[in-house]
Protein backbone atom coordinates (compact mmCIF):
# COMPACT_ATOMS: atom_id res chain seq x y z
CA UNK A 1 0.00 0.00 0.00
CA UNK A 2 1.94 2.95 -0.74
CA UNK A 3 1.16 6.55 0.86
CA UNK A 4 -1.24 9.11 -0.81
CA UNK A 5 -0.35 12.51 -1.85
CA UNK A 6 -2.95 15.33 0.15
CA UNK A 7 -3.61 18.86 -0.78
CA UNK A 8 -2.94 21.80 2.11
CA UNK A 9 -5.94 23.16 0.67
CA UNK A 10 -8.45 20.62 0.65
CA UNK A 11 -7.09 19.29 4.12
CA UNK A 12 -7.06 23.11 5.50
CA UNK A 13 -10.77 23.35 4.27
CA UNK A 14 -11.75 19.95 6.36
CA UNK A 15 -10.66 21.34 9.63
CA UNK A 16 -12.02 24.59 8.92
CA UNK A 17 -15.66 22.99 8.32
CA UNK A 18 -14.58 20.19 11.64
CA UNK A 19 -13.94 23.57 13.44
CA UNK A 20 -17.18 25.21 12.79
CA UNK A 21 -19.08 22.14 13.92
CA UNK A 22 -16.78 21.62 16.90
CA UNK A 23 -16.71 25.44 18.12
CA UNK A 24 -20.23 26.00 17.90
CA UNK A 25 -20.25 26.64 21.87
CA UNK A 26 -17.87 29.52 20.89
CA UNK A 27 -20.87 31.36 18.79
CA UNK A 28 -23.78 30.49 20.83
CA UNK A 29 -21.68 32.75 23.56
CA UNK A 30 -21.41 35.55 21.50
CA UNK A 31 -24.83 35.28 21.01
CA UNK A 32 -25.51 35.61 24.69
CA UNK A 33 -22.85 38.35 25.29
CA UNK A 34 -24.20 40.87 22.86
CA UNK A 35 -28.23 40.11 24.43
CA UNK A 36 -26.47 41.45 27.47
CA UNK A 37 -24.68 44.05 25.80
CA UNK A 38 -28.47 44.96 24.14
CA UNK A 39 -29.83 44.95 27.54
CA UNK A 40 -27.08 47.24 29.03
CA UNK A 41 -27.49 49.38 25.99
CA UNK A 42 -31.20 49.67 27.27
CA UNK A 43 -30.82 51.48 30.13
CA UNK A 44 -28.84 54.67 28.35
CA UNK A 45 -26.62 56.90 29.52
CA UNK A 46 -28.47 60.20 30.81
CA UNK A 47 -27.39 63.48 31.54
CA UNK A 48 -29.00 67.37 32.51
CA UNK A 49 -28.32 70.52 30.75
CA UNK A 50 -29.22 73.67 32.05
CA UNK A 51 -29.52 76.67 30.56
CA UNK A 52 -30.62 79.62 32.29
CA UNK A 53 -34.46 79.30 33.38
CA UNK A 54 -34.04 76.28 30.83
CA UNK A 55 -32.98 72.61 32.18
CA UNK A 56 -33.15 69.77 29.64
CA UNK A 57 -32.60 66.23 31.18
CA UNK A 58 -31.76 63.32 28.40
CA UNK A 59 -30.78 60.28 27.70
CA UNK A 60 -28.70 59.03 25.05
CA UNK A 61 -29.27 55.40 24.01
CA UNK A 62 -26.04 53.67 21.99
CA UNK A 63 -25.37 50.55 20.42
CA UNK A 64 -21.54 50.81 20.85
CA UNK A 65 -21.78 48.54 23.79
CA UNK A 66 -22.89 45.63 21.51
CA UNK A 67 -19.69 46.20 19.22
CA UNK A 68 -17.11 46.60 22.29
CA UNK A 69 -18.69 43.59 24.02
CA UNK A 70 -18.38 41.77 20.34
CA UNK A 71 -14.50 42.54 20.26
CA UNK A 72 -13.82 41.75 23.41
CA UNK A 73 -15.77 38.64 22.63
CA UNK A 74 -13.37 37.53 19.42
CA UNK A 75 -10.20 38.63 21.34
CA UNK A 76 -11.13 35.36 24.01
CA UNK A 77 -11.92 33.32 21.04
CA UNK A 78 -8.29 34.22 19.19
CA UNK A 79 -6.58 33.94 21.87
CA UNK A 80 -9.13 30.53 23.20
CA UNK A 81 -8.38 28.92 19.32
CA UNK A 82 -4.44 28.94 20.12
CA UNK A 83 -4.20 27.29 23.80
CA UNK A 84 -3.84 23.54 24.28
CA UNK A 85 -7.31 21.79 24.61
CA UNK A 86 -8.28 23.64 21.79
CA UNK A 87 -5.25 22.85 19.62
CA UNK A 88 -5.84 19.21 21.18
CA UNK A 89 -8.86 19.08 19.04
CA UNK A 90 -6.85 18.69 16.20
CA UNK A 91 -4.11 15.99 16.67
CA UNK A 92 -7.15 13.16 15.50
CA UNK A 93 -7.16 14.82 12.93
CA UNK A 94 -4.96 14.73 9.54
CA UNK A 95 -2.85 18.19 9.06
CA UNK A 96 0.25 19.78 10.05
CA UNK A 97 0.47 23.58 11.78
CA UNK A 98 -0.57 25.19 8.82
CA UNK A 99 -3.64 23.13 8.42
CA UNK A 100 -4.34 24.34 11.92
CA UNK A 101 -3.60 27.65 11.43
CA UNK A 102 -5.32 28.18 8.23
CA UNK A 103 -8.85 26.38 9.24
CA UNK A 104 -8.48 28.81 12.83
CA UNK A 105 -7.85 31.64 10.48
CA UNK A 106 -10.84 30.64 8.57
CA UNK A 107 -12.84 29.85 11.85
CA UNK A 108 -11.66 33.66 13.07
CA UNK A 109 -12.98 35.15 9.50
CA UNK A 110 -16.16 33.64 9.76
CA UNK A 111 -16.71 34.67 13.81
CA UNK A 112 -15.52 38.24 12.97
CA UNK A 113 -18.48 37.96 9.91
CA UNK A 114 -21.13 36.69 12.17
CA UNK A 115 -20.16 38.91 14.81
CA UNK A 116 -20.27 42.25 12.73
CA UNK A 117 -23.62 40.99 11.11
CA UNK A 118 -25.33 40.70 14.65
CA UNK A 119 -23.38 43.65 15.89
CA UNK A 120 -24.62 45.46 13.41
CA UNK A 121 -28.21 44.13 13.51
CA UNK A 122 -28.51 44.90 17.39
CA UNK A 123 -27.95 48.22 17.22
CA UNK A 124 -31.33 48.23 14.73
CA UNK A 125 -33.15 46.18 17.16
CA UNK A 126 -32.05 48.55 19.74
CA UNK A 127 -33.86 51.41 17.69
CA UNK A 128 -36.67 49.41 16.71
CA UNK A 129 -36.94 48.67 20.71
CA UNK A 130 -36.60 52.40 21.91
CA UNK A 131 -39.23 53.37 19.10
CA UNK A 132 -41.82 50.76 20.43
CA UNK A 133 -41.48 51.68 24.57
CA UNK A 134 -40.26 54.88 24.58
CA UNK A 135 -42.61 58.24 24.40
CA UNK A 136 -42.06 59.13 21.07
CA UNK A 137 -43.09 62.76 20.91
CA UNK A 138 -40.17 63.08 23.30
CA UNK A 139 -37.46 61.79 21.17
CA UNK A 140 -34.58 63.47 19.30
CA UNK A 141 -34.45 61.47 16.03
CA UNK A 142 -30.74 62.35 15.27
CA UNK A 143 -28.90 59.20 13.75
CA UNK A 144 -32.50 57.31 14.67
CA UNK A 145 -32.82 56.44 11.12
CA UNK A 146 -30.18 54.68 9.70
CA UNK A 147 -29.68 54.61 5.63
CA UNK A 148 -29.11 50.92 4.16
CA UNK A 149 -25.57 52.42 3.01
CA UNK A 150 -24.62 53.51 6.93
CA UNK A 151 -25.95 49.89 7.91
CA UNK A 152 -24.01 48.38 5.45
CA UNK A 153 -20.93 50.50 6.01
CA UNK A 154 -21.00 50.29 9.29
CA UNK A 155 -21.03 46.49 9.31
CA UNK A 156 -18.11 45.92 7.03
CA UNK A 157 -15.79 48.53 9.59
CA UNK A 158 -17.52 46.10 12.07
CA UNK A 159 -16.22 43.03 10.25
CA UNK A 160 -12.63 44.24 9.53
CA UNK A 161 -11.97 45.30 13.07
CA UNK A 162 -13.06 42.59 14.30
CA UNK A 163 -11.09 40.54 12.07
CA UNK A 164 -7.96 42.65 12.87
CA UNK A 165 -8.34 42.31 16.33
CA UNK A 166 -8.99 38.33 16.30
CA UNK A 167 -5.58 38.11 14.04
CA UNK A 168 -3.63 40.20 16.30
CA UNK A 169 -4.77 38.29 19.76
CA UNK A 170 -4.26 35.41 17.90
CA UNK A 171 -0.71 36.14 16.80
CA UNK A 172 -0.45 36.86 20.62
CA UNK A 173 -1.62 33.56 21.88
CA UNK A 174 0.50 31.49 19.20
CA UNK A 175 3.65 33.51 21.16
CA UNK A 176 2.42 32.79 24.57
CA UNK A 177 2.14 28.99 23.44
CA UNK A 178 5.31 29.28 21.82
CA UNK A 179 6.67 30.49 25.13
CA UNK A 180 5.81 31.54 28.33
CA UNK A 181 7.90 34.14 28.98
CA UNK A 182 5.74 36.14 26.48
CA UNK A 183 2.54 36.21 28.99
CA UNK A 184 4.62 38.59 30.85
CA UNK A 185 6.92 40.44 28.55
CA UNK A 186 4.05 41.22 26.24
CA UNK A 187 2.47 43.11 28.82
CA UNK A 188 5.29 44.91 29.81
CA UNK A 189 6.29 45.96 26.19
CA UNK A 190 3.23 47.27 24.91
CA UNK A 191 2.51 49.22 28.57
CA UNK A 192 6.20 50.18 29.13
CA UNK A 193 6.18 51.57 24.81
CA UNK A 194 3.18 52.99 25.86
CA UNK A 195 4.05 55.12 28.83
CA UNK A 196 7.27 56.09 26.90
CA UNK A 197 6.53 56.82 23.76
CA UNK A 198 2.97 58.29 24.59
CA UNK A 199 1.78 59.29 21.83
CA UNK A 200 2.56 56.14 20.04
CA UNK A 201 -0.94 54.45 20.68
CA UNK A 202 -2.52 57.35 18.92
CA UNK A 203 -1.14 57.45 15.88
CA UNK A 204 -0.98 53.51 15.24
CA UNK A 205 -5.33 53.99 15.61
CA UNK A 206 -4.67 56.95 13.63
CA UNK A 207 -3.14 55.11 10.95
CA UNK A 208 -6.02 52.60 10.68
CA UNK A 209 -8.97 54.81 12.08
CA UNK A 210 -8.90 58.17 10.95
CA UNK A 211 -9.50 59.96 7.68
CA UNK A 212 -9.55 56.96 5.76
CA UNK A 213 -12.00 55.56 2.95
CA UNK A 214 -13.61 52.27 3.45
CA UNK A 215 -11.39 50.91 0.28
CA UNK A 216 -8.00 51.94 2.00
CA UNK A 217 -8.90 50.91 5.47
CA UNK A 218 -9.87 47.77 3.90
CA UNK A 219 -6.28 47.27 2.26
CA UNK A 220 -4.68 48.20 5.65
CA UNK A 221 -6.59 45.17 7.18
CA UNK A 222 -5.52 42.98 4.63
CA UNK A 223 -2.14 43.58 4.45
CA UNK A 224 -1.68 43.70 8.05
CA UNK A 225 -3.76 40.54 8.33
CA UNK A 226 -1.24 38.60 5.58
CA UNK A 227 2.04 39.77 7.61
CA UNK A 228 0.02 38.75 11.05
CA UNK A 229 -0.43 35.52 9.26
CA UNK A 230 3.21 34.89 7.81
CA UNK A 231 4.69 35.24 11.70
CA UNK A 232 2.11 33.22 13.30
CA UNK A 233 3.45 30.65 10.93
CA UNK A 234 7.17 31.28 11.53
CA UNK A 235 6.26 31.14 15.09
CA UNK A 236 4.18 27.80 15.23
CA UNK A 237 6.30 25.53 12.74
CA UNK A 238 8.73 24.65 14.88
CA UNK A 239 5.96 24.41 17.73
CA UNK A 240 6.14 20.75 19.27
CA UNK A 241 2.46 19.11 19.33
CA UNK A 242 2.08 18.96 23.17
CA UNK A 243 -0.87 16.64 24.96
CA UNK B 1 10.09 -1.83 2.01
CA UNK B 2 10.15 -0.27 5.13
CA UNK B 3 7.82 1.98 6.25
CA UNK B 4 9.77 3.37 9.36
CA UNK B 5 13.63 3.94 9.21
CA UNK B 6 15.09 4.96 12.00
CA UNK B 7 18.75 5.99 12.95
CA UNK B 8 20.43 6.89 15.81
CA UNK B 9 17.70 8.60 16.98
CA UNK B 10 17.54 10.37 20.32
CA UNK B 11 15.47 12.99 21.94
CA UNK B 12 16.71 14.76 24.63
CA UNK B 13 14.84 16.63 27.83
CA UNK B 14 17.39 18.32 28.65
CA UNK B 15 19.90 16.48 30.13
CA UNK B 16 17.51 13.57 30.65
CA UNK B 17 17.40 11.22 26.84
CA UNK B 18 13.51 9.83 26.33
CA UNK B 19 15.30 8.16 23.39
CA UNK B 20 19.10 7.21 23.26
CA UNK B 21 20.87 6.74 20.08
CA UNK B 22 17.54 3.97 18.92
CA UNK B 23 18.07 2.29 15.41
CA UNK B 24 15.25 -0.15 13.81
CA UNK B 25 13.04 -0.49 10.87
CA UNK B 26 9.73 -1.71 10.66
CA UNK B 27 8.97 -3.52 7.75
CA UNK B 28 5.35 -2.89 5.84
CA UNK B 29 2.09 -4.23 6.77
CA UNK B 30 2.96 -6.25 9.69
CA UNK B 31 2.25 -6.16 13.21
CA UNK B 32 4.90 -4.78 15.86
CA UNK B 33 4.36 -4.89 19.55
CA UNK B 34 6.58 -2.06 21.20
CA UNK B 35 7.26 -3.12 24.72
CA UNK B 36 8.86 -1.72 27.02
CA UNK B 37 8.41 -0.59 30.89
CA UNK B 38 6.74 2.69 32.12
CA UNK B 39 9.08 5.78 31.12
CA UNK B 40 11.17 3.59 28.60
CA UNK B 41 9.95 6.13 25.94
CA UNK B 42 7.40 4.34 23.99
CA UNK B 43 5.38 7.37 23.45
CA UNK B 44 8.41 9.82 23.05
CA UNK B 45 8.92 7.28 20.32
CA UNK B 46 5.22 7.13 19.24
CA UNK B 47 4.76 10.61 19.08
CA UNK B 48 8.43 11.18 16.43
CA UNK B 49 6.90 9.21 14.26
CA UNK B 50 3.51 10.61 14.04
CA UNK B 51 5.13 14.05 13.90
CA UNK B 52 4.35 15.49 16.93
CA UNK B 53 8.07 15.63 18.06
CA UNK B 54 11.34 16.90 16.80
CA UNK B 55 13.68 14.13 17.01
CA UNK B 56 16.94 15.96 18.88
CA UNK B 57 19.43 13.81 16.57
CA UNK B 58 19.55 11.17 14.38
CA UNK B 59 17.32 10.98 11.32
CA UNK B 60 13.97 9.49 11.22
CA UNK B 61 11.65 8.15 8.20
CA UNK B 62 7.82 7.50 7.89
CA UNK B 63 7.48 6.79 4.22
CA UNK B 64 10.92 8.19 3.43
CA UNK B 65 9.92 11.56 4.75
CA UNK B 66 10.82 13.23 7.71
CA UNK B 67 7.74 13.04 10.06
CA UNK B 68 7.56 16.25 11.84
CA UNK B 69 5.29 18.74 10.97
CA UNK B 70 4.27 16.54 7.88
CA UNK B 71 1.03 16.70 6.19
CA UNK B 72 1.87 13.67 3.91
CA UNK B 73 2.89 11.43 7.16
CA UNK B 74 -0.38 12.81 9.30
CA UNK B 75 -2.72 11.62 6.11
CA UNK B 76 -1.30 8.36 6.27
CA UNK B 77 -0.96 7.76 9.57
CA UNK B 78 -2.70 7.62 13.07
CA UNK B 79 -2.04 7.53 16.51
CA UNK B 80 -4.63 6.46 18.69
CA UNK B 81 -3.84 7.25 22.74
CA UNK B 82 -6.04 8.05 26.08
CA UNK B 83 -5.13 11.82 25.47
CA UNK B 84 -7.39 12.27 22.31
CA UNK B 85 -9.97 14.84 22.64
CA UNK B 86 -13.09 16.19 20.93
CA UNK B 87 -15.11 19.09 21.16
CA UNK B 88 -18.44 18.44 23.35
CA UNK B 89 -20.22 20.03 20.56
CA UNK B 90 -19.60 16.67 19.03
CA UNK B 91 -21.47 13.40 19.94
CA UNK B 92 -20.21 10.14 19.55
CA UNK B 93 -22.21 9.63 16.05
CA UNK B 94 -20.63 13.08 14.71
CA UNK B 95 -17.22 12.02 15.69
CA UNK B 96 -17.42 8.88 12.82
CA UNK B 97 -19.13 11.20 10.87
CA UNK B 98 -16.54 14.29 10.61
CA UNK B 99 -13.11 11.97 10.89
CA UNK B 100 -14.16 10.29 7.91
CA UNK B 101 -13.35 13.02 5.42
CA UNK B 102 -9.83 13.14 6.62
CA UNK B 103 -8.92 9.55 5.97
CA UNK B 104 -8.66 8.23 2.52
CA UNK B 105 -9.55 4.47 3.49
CA UNK B 106 -11.93 5.27 6.71
CA UNK B 107 -14.61 2.08 6.78
CA UNK B 108 -17.82 3.96 7.95
CA UNK B 109 -19.96 0.44 7.84
CA UNK B 110 -16.77 -1.05 9.98
CA UNK B 111 -16.89 1.71 12.43
CA UNK B 112 -20.89 1.88 12.77
CA UNK B 113 -20.76 -1.68 12.87
CA UNK B 114 -18.29 -1.70 16.04
CA UNK B 115 -19.95 1.24 17.44
CA UNK B 116 -23.63 -0.84 17.69
CA UNK B 117 -21.70 -3.39 18.74
CA UNK B 118 -20.58 -2.11 21.77
CA UNK B 119 -23.39 -0.44 22.39
CA UNK B 120 -22.62 3.23 22.91
CA UNK B 121 -25.03 5.64 23.17
CA UNK B 122 -24.79 8.34 19.86
CA UNK B 123 -25.99 10.85 21.68
CA UNK B 124 -23.38 10.87 24.20
CA UNK B 125 -20.08 13.38 24.14
CA UNK B 126 -16.62 11.86 24.22
CA UNK B 127 -15.53 13.35 27.35
CA UNK B 128 -18.20 11.79 29.58
CA UNK B 129 -17.18 8.54 28.60
CA UNK B 130 -15.61 6.20 30.89
CA UNK B 131 -12.23 5.76 31.01
CA UNK B 132 -12.58 2.01 29.49
CA UNK B 133 -15.22 3.35 27.29
CA UNK B 134 -12.91 6.13 25.43
CA UNK B 135 -10.11 3.60 25.04
CA UNK B 136 -12.94 1.64 23.26
CA UNK B 137 -14.26 4.37 21.14
CA UNK B 138 -10.98 5.55 20.31
CA UNK B 139 -9.94 2.02 19.30
CA UNK B 140 -12.78 2.09 16.88
CA UNK B 141 -10.92 5.08 15.39
CA UNK B 142 -7.54 3.55 14.50
CA UNK B 143 -9.39 0.18 13.16
CA UNK B 144 -11.80 1.99 10.68
CA UNK B 145 -9.39 5.01 9.98
CA UNK B 146 -7.24 1.70 7.73
CA UNK B 147 -4.40 4.05 7.64
CA UNK B 148 -0.92 2.48 6.20
CA UNK B 149 0.50 3.28 9.06
CA UNK B 150 -1.90 2.72 12.67
CA UNK B 151 -0.37 3.14 16.00
CA UNK B 152 -2.10 2.60 19.00
CA UNK B 153 -0.37 3.55 22.10
CA UNK B 154 -1.75 1.14 25.12
CA UNK B 155 -5.05 1.05 23.29
CA UNK B 156 -6.41 -1.61 26.25
CA UNK B 157 -5.95 1.25 29.23
CA UNK B 158 -9.14 0.65 31.51
CA UNK B 159 -11.02 -1.94 29.09
CA UNK B 160 -12.16 -5.04 30.65
CA UNK B 161 -10.67 -8.45 29.29
CA UNK B 162 -13.78 -8.80 27.31
CA UNK B 163 -13.62 -5.26 25.51
CA UNK B 164 -10.14 -6.51 25.13
CA UNK B 165 -10.37 -9.60 23.75
CA UNK B 166 -13.01 -8.54 21.30
CA UNK B 167 -10.75 -5.53 20.39
CA UNK B 168 -7.56 -7.68 19.42
CA UNK B 169 -9.96 -10.15 17.06
CA UNK B 170 -11.29 -7.16 15.61
CA UNK B 171 -7.94 -5.88 15.06
CA UNK B 172 -6.88 -8.91 13.64
CA UNK B 173 -9.66 -9.43 11.71
CA UNK B 174 -9.42 -6.49 9.55
CA UNK B 175 -5.87 -6.32 9.58
CA UNK B 176 -6.43 -9.72 7.65
CA UNK B 177 -8.40 -8.14 5.37
CA UNK B 178 -6.93 -4.95 4.84
CA UNK B 179 -3.16 -5.70 5.35
CA UNK B 180 -1.78 -2.43 6.82
CA UNK B 181 1.30 -1.29 9.14
CA UNK B 182 0.22 -1.37 12.73
CA UNK B 183 2.24 -0.77 16.49
CA UNK B 184 0.83 -1.66 19.02
CA UNK B 185 2.63 -0.65 22.05
CA UNK B 186 1.41 -2.15 25.84
CA UNK B 187 3.10 -3.77 28.91
CA UNK B 188 0.51 -6.44 28.52
CA UNK B 189 2.34 -8.61 26.13
CA UNK B 190 0.94 -12.11 27.26
CA UNK B 191 -2.18 -10.56 25.70
CA UNK B 192 -0.63 -9.07 22.64
CA UNK B 193 1.28 -12.00 21.91
CA UNK B 194 -0.98 -14.01 19.52
CA UNK B 195 -1.13 -11.15 17.01
CA UNK B 196 1.93 -9.70 16.70
CA UNK B 197 4.81 -10.96 14.47
CA UNK B 198 7.10 -8.95 15.56
CA UNK B 199 8.55 -7.30 19.03
CA UNK B 200 10.49 -4.39 19.63
CA UNK B 201 11.66 -4.05 23.39
CA UNK B 202 12.63 -0.54 24.66
CA UNK B 203 14.24 -0.05 27.50
CA UNK B 204 15.43 3.54 28.83
CA UNK B 205 15.17 4.76 25.32
CA UNK B 206 17.69 2.13 23.29
CA UNK B 207 16.74 -0.92 21.89
CA UNK B 208 16.82 -4.21 24.20
CA UNK B 209 15.68 -6.71 21.08
CA UNK B 210 13.70 -6.48 17.79
CA UNK B 211 12.74 -9.63 16.61
CA UNK B 212 9.85 -12.04 16.04
CA UNK B 213 7.80 -12.66 17.87
CA UNK B 214 8.10 -16.82 17.81
CA UNK B 215 11.44 -15.91 17.84
CA UNK B 216 11.03 -14.35 21.42
CA UNK B 217 9.77 -17.48 22.99
CA UNK B 218 12.45 -19.61 22.22
CA UNK B 219 14.97 -17.29 23.25
CA UNK B 220 15.49 -18.35 26.47
CA UNK B 221 15.23 -20.88 28.99
CA UNK B 222 14.83 -21.28 32.95
CA UNK B 223 16.93 -23.69 35.23
CA UNK B 224 15.52 -24.39 38.74
CA UNK B 225 17.44 -26.53 40.80
CA UNK B 226 20.45 -26.98 43.57
CA UNK B 227 22.79 -23.60 43.28
CA UNK B 228 25.84 -25.53 43.08
CA UNK B 229 24.98 -27.49 40.06
CA UNK B 230 22.77 -24.81 38.30
CA UNK B 231 25.58 -22.40 38.86
CA UNK B 232 28.13 -24.84 37.48
CA UNK B 233 26.35 -24.59 33.92
CA UNK B 234 25.72 -21.32 34.14
CA UNK B 235 29.36 -20.16 35.24
CA UNK B 236 30.85 -16.96 33.00
CA UNK B 237 27.94 -17.18 31.08
CA UNK B 238 25.76 -13.92 30.70
CA UNK B 239 22.74 -14.11 32.88
CA UNK B 240 19.71 -12.71 32.58
CA UNK B 241 17.88 -13.35 35.86
CA UNK B 242 18.69 -15.14 38.77
CA UNK B 243 16.30 -15.71 41.88
CA UNK B 244 17.41 -17.34 45.28
CA UNK B 245 14.95 -19.70 46.83
CA UNK B 246 14.93 -21.61 49.86
CA UNK B 247 17.18 -24.69 50.79
CA UNK B 248 19.82 -23.64 48.31
CA UNK B 249 17.53 -23.83 45.60
CA UNK B 250 18.01 -21.52 42.39
CA UNK B 251 16.00 -20.04 39.22
CA UNK B 252 18.34 -19.14 36.85
CA UNK B 253 17.57 -17.57 33.47
CA UNK B 254 19.66 -17.56 30.73
CA UNK B 255 19.92 -17.44 26.63
CA UNK B 256 19.28 -21.03 24.75
CA UNK B 257 22.12 -20.56 22.76
CA UNK B 258 24.72 -20.52 25.36
CA UNK B 259 23.52 -23.62 27.02
CA UNK B 260 22.18 -25.74 23.64
CA UNK B 261 25.18 -28.31 23.95
CA UNK B 262 24.53 -29.51 27.47
CA UNK B 263 20.87 -29.54 27.53
CA UNK B 264 20.95 -33.13 28.00
CA UNK B 265 23.87 -32.86 30.72
CA UNK B 266 21.88 -30.64 32.46
CA UNK B 267 18.23 -32.05 32.49
CA UNK B 268 20.42 -35.68 33.50
CA UNK B 269 22.02 -33.52 36.87
CA UNK B 270 18.26 -32.91 37.80
CA UNK B 271 17.69 -29.29 37.16
CA UNK B 272 14.42 -28.53 36.05
CA UNK B 273 14.94 -27.06 32.46
CA UNK B 274 11.64 -25.18 31.34
CA UNK B 275 10.35 -22.14 29.15
CA UNK B 276 10.05 -19.14 29.71
CA UNK B 277 7.16 -16.87 29.11
CA UNK B 278 7.73 -13.70 26.82
CA UNK B 279 5.98 -11.49 29.12
CA UNK B 280 8.50 -12.66 31.72
CA UNK B 281 11.26 -12.63 29.48
CA UNK B 282 10.94 -9.04 28.55
CA UNK B 283 10.23 -7.92 32.47
CA UNK B 284 13.59 -9.81 33.06
CA UNK B 285 15.45 -8.09 29.96
CA UNK B 286 14.42 -4.81 31.20
CA UNK B 287 15.02 -4.97 34.93
CA UNK B 288 17.70 -2.96 36.61
CA UNK B 289 19.10 -5.58 38.90
CA UNK B 290 19.60 -9.28 38.51
CA UNK B 291 17.94 -9.94 41.54
CA UNK B 292 14.48 -7.63 40.92
CA UNK B 293 12.59 -6.42 44.06
CA UNK B 294 13.59 -9.05 45.73
CA UNK B 295 17.39 -7.08 46.36
CA UNK B 296 15.63 -4.13 48.26
CA UNK B 297 14.02 -6.15 50.97
CA UNK B 298 17.94 -8.66 51.30
CA UNK B 299 19.53 -5.45 51.85
CA UNK B 300 17.60 -3.81 54.50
Amino acid sequence: MSSKEVSLLSISFKQYYYKLKAHTDLLNRLLLTQVFALIFSLLGTGGTGTSGQLSVTFKTYSANIVIVFSILWIIIVAVLLTTRPYKQLETPLVGNRLTGNLSDFGFLMTASVFAGITSTFGGVLLRNVMYFISDRSTMAVDGFYLTFTDLMYGMVVAILVLVLVSLIFYFLGLLVQANKVFAILIPVVILGTLRVYTHLGQSVLEFYMVNVSLPLFALKVIITAMILFGISMLVSNRMEVNQ
Amino acid sequence: MSVIQCVDLTKAYGKLKAIDHLTFDIDENKITGLIGRNGSGKTTLLKMISGYLIPTKGELKVFSKKPFNSLEVSANSILIDDTMTFSDSLTLVDILKEMAPFYANWNSGLALGLFDYYSFNPKQAHSNLSKGSKSTFNSILGIASRCPLTIFDEPTIGMDSAVRKDFYRALLKDYLEYPRTIILSSHMLSELEGILEDILLINEGTKRLHLPALELKELAVGLRGNAEVVLSFVEGKEIIYQENFAQGSLYVVIRRGLIQQHIDQIKQSGVEVSPVSTDDLCVYLTSKTKGGIDDVFKRS
